[in-house]
C-alpha cells in the first residue's frame, strides 16, 4: 500500500517549525550551490551543513540510507564510467583497465580526473537527495501545498498533486485485485521466472486499469463540481501559515550562506575542476 | 407537510447522449417538495442516476449529450445557471467514495466546499465543526482520507457536502459499497438529516430502509417515472405484479406469505415495529410448547473427509496487522457456507488462503488432503475458483470468448476441448449471443455472468464468491443466487462471503462468524442468529424474521428462524386462521 501520509516525520525541532517557504528557500539554495560546484571539497562542505540541518530535524539516518539503498549502484556507476571515459592523454592515468581498441577510442583507463568527477556528481545527487526529502520530512503535506499557494504555484497544481496522493492507493487496490484474479484463474506466468511473461502479463493490467481510471475520472470530475470547485476566483484558504521570527533568521542565514559561496565560487574563482 | 413549496420541478425530461443513440430518460415528469424524503428505485441501467445528475446539471456539463425538457431546482433553470452556483444549495454523493475525496486530509476535505463559495474562515470553522458532528467524524479531522475505510470514506463525504449546508441533499447508492456497520450509520446519518428538515433525495436498493423512513418512492425504470407514491404501495404493486427489480423488505415477505397462506390483514405493515406490534396482537393469550422447534446443527458431515483442512493458520501483513489468528476449520464436500463478519475481521484474508492468493505466516491449509503450501497457484485453480465482487477487476480479455477461455488456456487443455467448454457455459448462462463482444462493452448484470463463467468453466469442485452480489439490483442479485444455489445442489462445495443475512439465512447451511481474524461462532444461520446481542458486538445484526421471531418469545415463539418460510409455519401452528 502506498501511504502517502507517512512521509512526514513529526518532531519538535527548529526546523519543523519553520514555515514551509522559509524550508523551500532552504531546497533551492542548496541546491544550486550543489550545481555550481564541481570541485569534491567544496560539495563536501556543503553536504555537512546540509546533514547539520538533517541531524537539526532529527530524521532518523536510518531515512537516509533508505533513500540511499536506491542511488547505492548507480552512484558506484557514475564514478566507474566517469572514472573510465576520461581519455589518457592530458590527464592522469591510475590504471589501465581496457586496452586501447578502435570501438570505443582511448578511453577505458581509470584517471585521476575522470574518478575526481565522478565523486563530485555523486555529492551532488547526494546532497539534492538530502535537501528535497529533509524539506517533505518535516512538513506536514497540507502545510507544504498551502506553502506552495503562497509561492504563487497555480491551485491547479497543487490539487492534482493531492488528488494523485488519494488516488495512488485505490489504484493499486485495484491492480492488486486483477492480478489475484489472473493468478485464480491459473495465470502462472505472473510468478514466473522468466521477466519477459511477466513483463507481458503485467501489461495486460493495464487496460483494464485505465479504462476503470477513466470511467472513475469523471466521477472525480463530478464530485469536485458538486462542491463548488471554481466557483470564485477568490477563494479562501481556510487553513494560514505564518512567517515568523525564527523565519526571517533561517531565511537570512540561508541567504547568507548563499552569498558567501557565490562569492567563493564566482569571486574568488575557487571550487571548480580545472579540467572540466 | 406543512411545507408545500416545491423545491424541484422536472418536466418533460428527455436525454439521449447522441441523435443516433436511444433515449435514457423518456420524458419524465417530477415535483418535489422542501423537506421531503424521496427514495428513487429501479433497475440498474433504468436511468436512476442519469435522471439525479440533471438536478445540478452535471448532465448535460459534464456528461455530455441531448437534454430536452427543463429542470427547476429552488427556482434556478439548470439551463441558465452553472453546477458551481447550484452546488451552493444542492448536495450530491455518489456510491463509491473513493472519487470523492481529494484532500491532504478530513479536515481540508470539509473546508474544500465552503472555501470555494469564499466563505470567512470563522463560518469555514463553524460549518466544518457542524457537519462532522451530524456524521460523527470529528476524531477523524486529521487522517488522510485514503487511509480511512470505506465506511469512514463516505461519511466524510457526506459532510464535505453537509458543509456546504445545502438545501437539498442527492444520495446515489451511498451503501453500496460499505458493511453492514458503515450502512447503518449512513442511514442513521440520513434518518437524522430528515428530521432537520433537510430534503433528500435517494437512490437506493435497500428498500427496508426507504420503507421504514422515505415519505415517498419514485420507480424508474427504461427512462420512465414508472410509480410515484407511498412506500406501501409499491411493495404491495410488487407483490401484485412483481417486476424483479426490487426487493421487497422481509418484513413485508412475511405478511405476503401469510396473507397468501389464507390470513388476512386489516393493514400490511412496512415498518419493523409495526409489524411486530401486530403480530403481537395476534399471539397474544397463545403459546407453543418451548424447545420444540429448536434445530441443532448436526447434519452429519463428521462420516465424510473434510474437502478443506484449515490447522492453526495465522496470516500478519507487512504492517504487522494479524489478520487472522490462529484459525482451523473443516469444510466438508457440498457444503454452502457462509463467512460473515464486518469489513477487516478477516473473511477475505480466510478465503484467500483457501486457493492460495495469500500464503499462511504460520498454519496449513489441505484440499482434499494434499498440504497447499508448496502447490503453485495454477494447481490450485482446477480445484478451487474464486470469483470476486467487483466483475471489472476480473475482465481483462478484449471478448468475452477470449475472457472465458483464459483459465482453460492456463490449464493447457486443447483447443477443441475449450472450444466446447467454453460453448457450453456460455449457453448455461445465457450469454451465448455476446460472445464476440467486447467484455467492458456489457451491461453491469451481463459482466457479472462473464466473470462468474470465467471461472465455472474451469469446472472448480469448491467455488469461492466474495460478495457477488453486492450492489446489484434485485433481479442481478436473483439471477447469481441461482446459479450458486443449483452449483451447489449439483454437489459443489460452496463458500460464500456475505454482508446480506437475508441471502445468508435463507439459503447458507452453515455460518462462521468472523472478528479480529478469529471465528468466533459456527453453526447452522439459525443457530448463529439467536446470538443477537453477541454478534451486534461482531458488526451483524440478524436478518429481520429472526429479530422478530426473538421478540415474540413471550409467547414461545422459537427464535431459531432464518427464513421466511419457517416464520409462517411456526404462526401456522399457532394462530388458526379463523382468528383473522
Amino acid at each position: 500500500m502506498v501511504n502517502a501520509t507517512d512521509i512526514y516525520i513529526e518532531r519538535e525541532t527548529m526546523f519543523h517549525r519553520l514555515d514551509p517557504r522559509t524550508k523551500i528557500l532552504f531546497m533551492v539554495v542548496f541546491s544550486i550551490l550543489s550545481l555550481i560546484f564541481s570541485d569534491p571539497f567544496f560539495l563536501f562542505i556543503i553536504l555537512l551543513i546540509c546533514l547539520v540541518f538533517w541531524f537539526e530535524a532529527q530524521i532518523p539516518i536510518r531515512r537516509l540510507l533508505g533513500l540511499y539503498k536506491y542511488v547505492t549502484f548507480s552512484i558506484v556507476l557514475l564514478i566507474i564510467i566517469q572514472g573510465l571515459t576520461f581519455p589518457e592523454e592530458g590527464y592522469t592515468p591510475i590504471l589501465r583497465i581496457i586496452p586501447p581498441n578502435p570501438l570505443i577510442g582511448n578511453v577505458g583507463a581509470l584517471t585521476y580526473e575522470g574518478l575526481i568527477l565522478g565523486i563530485a556528481m555523486s555529492l551532488r545527487i547526494i546532497i539534492l537527495m538530502i535537501v528535497g526529502p529533509l524539506v517533505i520530512y518535516t512538513t506536514a503535506l497540507d502545510k507544504l501545498i498551502i506553502g506552495l499557494l503562497k509561492l504563487k504555484v497555480p491551485y491547479l497544481f497543487a490539487f492534482t498533486f493531492s488528488s494523485a496522493l488519494n488516488l495512488l492507493p485505490s489504484i493499486q487496490n485495484k491492480a492488486n485485485d486483477i492480478i489475484d484474479a489472473q493468478k485464480s484463474r491459473g495465470l502462472a506466468d505472473l510468478e514466473s521466472q522468466n521477466i519477459a511473461k511477466r513483463l507481458k502479463s503485467y501489461a495486460s493490467l493495464l487496460i483494464p486499469l485505465i479504462v476503470s481510471s477513466m470511467r472513475d475520472s469523471v466521477f472525480l470530475s463530478l464530485a469536485m463540481n458538486s462542491r463548488a470547485f471554481g466557483f470564485k476566483k477568490e477563494r479562501t484558504y481556510y487553513r494560514e501559515i505564518k512567517f515568523t521570527k525564527l523565519d526571517i533568521v533561517a531565511s537570512v542565514l540561508f541567504l547568507i550562506l548563499f552569498v558567501i559561496f557565490i562569492y567563493i565560487r564566482f569571486i574568488l574563482g575557487l571550487g571548480g575542476l580545472a579540467f572540466y | 407537510m406543512i411545507c408545500v413549496e416545491s423545491i424541484l420541478r422536472v418536466k418533460d425530461l428527455e436525454f439521449r447522449y447522441r441523435i443516433d443513440q436511444p433515449k435514457i430518460l423518456k420524458g419524465i415528469n417530477l415535483e418535489i417538495h422542501e423537506g421531503e424524503f424521496v427514495g428513487v428505485v429501479g433497475p440498474t441501467g433504468g436511468g436512476k442516476t442519469t435522471l439525479c445528475l440533471t438536478f445540478n446539471g452535471s448532465i448535460p456539463r459534464i456528461i455530455k449529450g441531448i437534454l430536452k425538457g427543463t429542470v427547476f431546482i429552488n427556482g434556478f433553470n439548470i439551463h441558465k445557471h452553472s453546477i458551481k452556483e447550484i452546488s451552493s444549495f444542492l448536495g450530491m454523493v455518489f456510491q463509491d467514495p473513493n472519487y470523492q475525496l481529494f484532500c491532504i486530509d478530513v479536515e481540508s476535505e470539509l473546508a474544500f466546499g465552503p472555501e470555494n463559495l469564499g466563505l470567512s474562515r470563522d463560518e469555514i470553522k463553524h460549518r466544518i465543526e457542524e457537519s462532522a458532528k451530524v456524521v460523527g467524524i470529528s476524531g477523524l479531522m486529521s487522517r488522510f482520507p485514503g487511509e480511512l475505510s470505506a465506511g469512514e470514506k463516505q461519511r466524510v463525504a457526506i459532510a464535505s457536502v453537509l458543509s456546504m449546508s445545502p438545501k437539498v441533499l442527492v444520495l446515489d447508492e451511498p451503501t453500496s459499497n460499505l458493511d453492514p456497520i458503515g450502512s447503518f450509520k449512513i442511514f442513521r446519518i440520513v434518518r437524522a438529516l430528515k428530521k432537520r428538515k433537510s430534503t433528500i433525495i435517494m437512490i437506493s436498493h435497500r428498500l427496508g430502509f426507504l420503507a421504514e423512513f422515505a415519505d415517498r418512492i419514485i420507480v424508474i425504470k427504461d427512462g420512465h417515472l414508472t410509480f410515484d407514491g407511498k412506500p406501501v404501495d409499491i411493495i404491495q404493486k410488487e407483490f401484485d405484479d412483481p417486476e424483479q427489480f426490487i426487493n421487497p423488505p422481509q418484513i413485508c415477505q412475511i405478511f405476503h406469505e401469510l396473507k397468501r397462506r389464507g390470513y388476512s390483514f386489516s393493514k400490511c405493515p412496512t415498518k419493523f415495529k409495526e409489524a411486530l406490534a401486530i403480530l403481537r396482537k395476534y399471539l397474544s393469550g397463545k403459546s407453543l410448547r418451548p424447545a420444540n422447534y429448536a434445530k441443532i446443527y448436526n447434519e452429519s458431515y463428521n462420516d465424510l473427509q473434510p474437502i478443506i483442512k484449515v490447522r492453526k493458520l495465522s496470516h500478519i501483513f507487512n504492517n504487522d496487522i494479524i489478520a487472522l489468528n490462529n484459525v482451523d476449520l473443516d469444510i466438508y464436500p457440498g457444503e454452502f457456507l457462509a463467512i460473515i463478519g464486518k469489513n477487516g475481521s478477516g473473511k477475505t484474508t480466510l478465503a484467500k488462503h483457501l486457493n492460495g492468493l495469500l500464503r499462511p505466516s504460520s498454519g496449513v491449509v489441505f484440499i482434499k488432503g494434499r498440504n497447499i503450501s508448496d502447490m503453485p497457484l495454477h494447481e490450485i485453480a482446477k480445484e478451487v475458483g474464486f470469483i470476486f465482487q467487483n466483475p471489472d477487476n476480473q475482465i481483462f480479455e478484449s471478448t468475452v470468448r477470449k475472457e472465458i477461455e483464459f483459465g482453460l488456456k492456463n490449464l493447457g487443455l486443447d483447443d477443441d476441448l475449450i472450444r466446447q467448454r467454453v460453448d457450453r457455459i456460455l449457453k448455461d448462462l445465457g450469454i451465448y449471443d455476446l460472445a464476440e463482444r467486447h467484455p467492458m462493452a456489457l451491461s453491469t448484470g451481463q459482466r457479472h455472468r462473464v466473470a462468474v463463467a470465467s471461472i465455472l468453466v474451469m469446472d472448480p469442485e469448491i467455488i469461492i464468491l466474495d460478495e457477488p452480489i453486492a450492489g446489484q439490483d434485485y433481479r442481478g442479485r436473483r439471477e447469481i443466487i441461482n446459479i450458486i444455489k443449483k452449483l451447489n445442489e449439483s454437489g459443489r462445495t460452496v463458500i460464500l462471503i456475505s454482508h446480506d443475512m437475508e441471502l445468508v439465512g435463507e439459503y447458507a447451511k452453515r455460518v462462521i462468524v468472523m472478528n479480529q481474524g478469529k471465528i468466533m461462532l459456527d453453526g447452522s444461520p439459525s443457530d448463529v442468529f439467536v446470538h443477537e446481542k453477541l454478534l451486534s458486538k461482531f458488526g451483524i445484526a440478524p436478518p429481520p424474521v429472526t429479530r422478530l421471531a426473538l421478540r415474540l418469545g413471550k409467547f414461545n415463539f422459537p427464535p431459531h428462524i432464518t427464513q421466511v418460510s419457517e416464520f409462517c409455519n411456526i404462526f401456522e401452528k399457532m394462530v388458526p386462521k379463523e382468528d383473522l
